[in-house]
């Protein structure tokens, strides 16, 4: 059983590693392949804040442009947003604007954001800097961890942190504003999403 | 001869006679004689006597003549007197004459006496001359014999001495006497070891030849081999020309007769050029010495020796130019036995066939063993080829050489095998990198080309004309599938490299071609794919579900391939691989395993629902997990799902929806809920609409309609005023046919206690 549900959402470009980054946060499993998610997959793990059962019900969503009808529909539903690029990939770091910018475009107003850098296990490899990744996310305004799913570094931090936030902003408020209300969290979703209309 | 001296019996009328002498020397003439005789018959005093009786006569008369005649007488007496001194002269000079004579006489006796002995010396110096010229003669002889053995003509020299031996030997030695007895003797004894100096010396001629032989040897065995790979090439030829000859191997008669042309020795071409003299040399000159068993056995033992030394401690079969590499190893047996079959044709007496077969059969047996023992370090196929095609090279050549290689042949056997062995670890390697690199994606194809090249492996049968196709296309299968159909090929090929001409046994090709690829499919393609259902990503299964599908007909297709690839003319009849089946069976697997992980998600998100069971409105919108659901198998039925054939999309929605059906239909039977109000009833049923909206809209609603039956009637019951209606069988039977007879009681139980509930239902329900 659980107290509270949030919907979180991953999104960035093909190959950076969001499947993997869900695997090792729902599963603790990390198996390197070459397998591309197609379409939509999602996964549930419960975790604990603040005493709080919370069950997060995570999107994974494929990176590849020909899904993209399918996976901006998730945008909306989404109470917590990864944008993932892959620090050894200058490009998918780049395209982080446009990621944002469809977040900005599709999601609810106000949805809690976080910039991962995934792969910093890679150090060889590495093409873009702590540095600018951090420069990036200041400039976003969001929060920014590098992570790695091989390693399982931060990728806990990451997920707990966006739950954190997301819990502060919705389900805290909402409390204080109706205090008194029942345990749902749907009620708290549906406050929030009346105002960017129904899903899908 | 000395005159016989005259003899005087009385020297009176000898003095007369002398006196008388009418001169002087008459007088020396008549009276040496006379003195002579008197010296020699020692009656000088006579002598003197009858000189002085007639001196006394005449001294008388000369008396009475002096008497008378003074004068004369005196003169007479004067005259007398120096005849007197004259005697007297003349006896000294008698004495002295005497003297001389005796003297010269014993030097005389003296010569004589050493002529005598010089004529002895002469007579031994001509019997010793005479001794050494016979003695020569044998000398010579001897002499000659040695001279023929330095010449190197052993035979003429061998000859010389029995002539030596017959001619002069012999006939002295028989007489004891003879004056060469000892020298003849002596040299008689020294014949065995000239004989033996003769036997040494062509021993040693023949280890010369049998050491150069062992240096050509090798090359020799590299010459067989060159002829033999040029005869099958004009064999190759000659089919080409002629398909019939095809029957014909290498080493057939009919071969043998097509090639006959070319009379190409081996033994002597511009190449190598084999001299046996020294051999013939060397078995003539035993025999003539009558050792050819012991030379029979010096030569058997001395080849079996070579034999050792010929063969390696061991042999490097992955190098090609070494000196231990195994063309040089079979190039230097090949040699040896060639000379000895050469040997044996030429020396029937010296070879027999068990000799030359127990060294051949040796050499086989090690050289099996030398190759069996390095084979393991091989693991390259490559390399396996080209040990076999000098192995084939070889038995070729020897099999023409009139050797049996059936053991040789059954080497290849284990040649194929090890062979078949690194072609499977091989290709178990790159079945296994292909299968765990896949993206596990329906594969792009960006041009017409790439397309092709898929096309032509992959045994795809492809409805659209190639015209209409529009690049970049996507195909079912993902990469993994023509890469392990190029694999597939090449291995198929790659079994067949191995068949050619020399191997015998092109069953046995066929049937381990059949099993390694059977296994490989099994084990490398399907049991990896089957272990990677396990996966959590729907994608990849379903993509493992539609390569299995065309796995399969890849199958299919390949046992004909098997069927026209292969080798043996004589084995018919159809080729099975268990793969096919395998595929088969495990696509159930892998469906299975598609419904299992869908109805998983359903459950996940069923599991967020969370109806407000008590809720003191009715609900504005169906629940998010509805919407969330709905919309999750909308999306993977369209995206994840899309490539599967639509048989198994329809029984995916028809299980996942009756799986969600079930699932919401146990929400509010869990024991959690206690109390449901018309605001929850609401709830579920609006949800209930919205789930049979989305299955009307979708392509199969007729069938997959019937799945929310139970669900939908349950629900109306809930929301049924009337719950009499549930109870009685007609009206049940036609409103809630679906209902759980269990279900539908507690249900309305929970119904009954809620706030808005009327008692009339709760009486009927007792």
């Amino acid at each position: 059983m659980y107290d509270t549900q949030i919907k979180l959402l991953l999104i960035g470009d093909s190959g950076v590693g969001k499947s993997c980054c869900l695997l090792r946060f729902s599963e603790d499993s990390f198996t390197p392949s070459f397998i591309t998610t197609i379409g939509i997959d999602f996964k549930i793990r419960t975790i604990e804040l603040d005493g709080k059962r919370v069950k997060l019900q995570i999107w994974d969503t494929a990176g590849q442009e020909r899904f993209r009808t399918i996976t901006t529909a998730y945008y909306r539903g989404a109470m917590g947003i990864l944008l993932v690029y892959d620090v050894t990939d200058e490009r998918s770091f780049n395209n982080i604007r446009t990621w944002f910018a469809n977040v900005e475009q599709h999601a609810t107003e106000g949805v809690n954001k976080i910039l991962i850098g995934n792969k910093c296990d890679w150090e060889e490899k590495r093409a873009v800097s702590t540095e600018r990744g951090q420069a990036l996310a200041d400039e976003l305004g969001i929060p920014f961890l590098e992570v790695s799913a091989k390693t399982n570094k931060n990728i806990e931090e990451a997920f707990y942190s966006l739950a954190a936030d997301i819990k502060k902003r919705i389900i805290d408020t909402s409390k204080n504003e109706q205090a008194g209300a029942g345990p749902s969290v749907n009620v708290g979703d549906n406050g929030s999403s009346g105002a960017g209309g129904k899903c899908c | 001869m000395p005159r016989k001296a005259q003899t005087w019996d009385d020297y009176d009328s000898a003095v007369d006679q002398i006196i008388l002498a009418p001169s002087d020397s008459d007088f020396l003439d008549q009276l040496i004689p006379v003195l002579k005789d008197a010296t020699s018959s020692s009656r000088t005093t006579s002598l003197v006597q009858s000189l002085s009786q007639y001196a006394e006569d005449r001294e008388g008369e000369i008396e009475r003549i002096g008497l008378t005649k003074h004068e004369e007488f005196l003169a007479s007496v004067n005259q007398l007197q120096k005849v007197r001194e004259g005697t007297v002269a003349l006896t000294a000079e008698i004495l002295d004459l005497n003297q001389s004579i005796q003297a010269s006489t014993e030097k005389l006796a003296e010569q004589k006496q050493a002529l005598v002995n010089t004529r002895s010396v002469q007579q031994n110096i001509t019997d010793v001359s005479d001794a050494l010229k016979e003695s020569l003669k044998i000398l010579h002889a001897v002499n000659n014999a040695h001279d023929l053995i330095r010449k190197k003509k052993y035979y003429g020299a061998l000859k010389s001495l029995e002539d030596l031996q017959n001619e002069y030997l012999v006939p002295i030695i028989q007489n004891k006497y003879a004056t060469q007895y000892r020298l003849a003797d002596l040299i008689q004894k020294s014949i065995p070891a000239s004989q033996k100096t003769i036997s040494e010396a062509v021993m040693t001629d023949l280890n010369t030849w049998l050491y150069r032989i062992r240096e050509t040897s090798q090359f020799l065995g590299e010459v067989a081999f060159f002829h033999t790979e040029q005869r099958r090439d004009r064999q190759q030829k000659r089919v080409e020309m002629n398909e019939y000859l095809s029957h014909f191997k290498l080493n057939s008669a009919i071969e043998l007769v097509f090639d006959e042309s070319s009379d190409y020795d081996v033994l002597d071409n511009e190449e190598v050029q084999v001299d046996f003299t020294p051999l013939h040399e060397a078995l003539h000159i035993h025999e003539a010495l009558g050792q050819i068993d012991k030379f029979r056995n010096d030569y058997a033992a001395t080849r079996r020796q070579q034999k050792e030394l010929l063969m390696p401690s061991s042999v490097n079969l992955s190098s090609d130019d070494d000196d231990s590499s195994l063309s040089a190893l079979l190039e230097g047996i090949a040699g040896f036995a060639i000379i000895e079959k050469a040997t044996m044709q030429r020396a029937p007496q010296l070879r027999s066939t068990v000799d030359v077969d127990e060294l051949w059969d040796s050499m086989c047996q090690n050289a099996v063993r030398l190759i069996s023992g390095s084979l393991a370090r091989v693991t390259n196929a490559e390399v396996l080829l080209k040990i076999k095609v000098v192995v084939a090279l070889f038995i070729k050549t020897m099999e023409g050489w009139g050797y049996s290689v059936a053991m040789l042949n059954t080497f290849q056997l284990t040649l194929f095998q090890k062979y078949a062995e690194l072609l499977k670890r091989r290709f178990s390697e790159d079945f296994q990198e292909i299968v765990s690199t896949d993206d596990y994606m329906p594969m792009a194809i960006n041009t017409l080309e790439e397309y092709e090249k898929v096309l032509n492996v992959s045994w795809l049968t492809q409805d659209k004309p190639v015209e209409e196709l529009t690049f970049p296309c996507v195909l079912p299968f993902s990469q993994m599938y023509p890469l392990c159909c190029i694999d597939i090929r090449n291995f198929v090929n790659q079994f067949y490299f191995f068949s050619d001409d020399h191997f015998q046994h092109p069953n046995v090709i066929d049937e381990t071609l059949r099993k390694s690829l059977d296994e490989l499919l099994i084990e490398k393609v399907c049991q990896s794919l089957v272990e990677r259902l396990s996966s959590q990503y729907l994608g990849q299964i379903v993509q493992i579900l539609i390569n299995l599908e065309h796995f399969e007909t890849a199958c299919q297709e390949l046992e004909q391939l098997l069927i026209h690839a292969r080798s043996s003319t004589s084995a018919g009849g159809p080729v099975t691989l268990t793969a096919t089946e395998q595929f088969r069976s495990n696509k159930k697997t892998a469906e299975k395993r598609i419904f299992e992980l869908v109805n998983s998600k359903i459950d996940d998100l069923v599991d967020t629902s969370d109806y407000d069971w008590m809720a003191t409105t009715k609900p504005a919108e169906p629940s998010n997990y509805m919407q969330t659901l709905t919309r999750y198998l909308s999306n993977i039925m369209n995206s994840t799902l899309l490539g599967l054939p639509r048989e198994i999309k329809e029984l995916i929605y028809f299980d996942a929806l009756s799986h969600a059906a079930e699932k919401i239909l146990a929400l509010p039977l869990s024991s959690d809920v206690k109390k449901i109000n018309p605001n929850g009833v609401e709830a579920m049923a609006m949800d209930v609409q919205y789930l049979t909206e989305f299955v009307a809209s979708l392509d199969n609603a007729f069938m997959l309609e019937q799945n929310l039956d139970e669900l939908q009637q349950t629900v109306a019951l809930m929301q049924s005023e009337n719950h009499d209606e549930f109870f009685d069988i007609s009206t049940r039977n036609k409103k809630y046919g679906r209902v759980d007879a269990m279900n539908g009681p507690i249900l309305l139980e929970n119904r009954a206690t809620a706030p808005l509930a009327n008692f009339g239902s709760r009486f009927g329900l007792r």
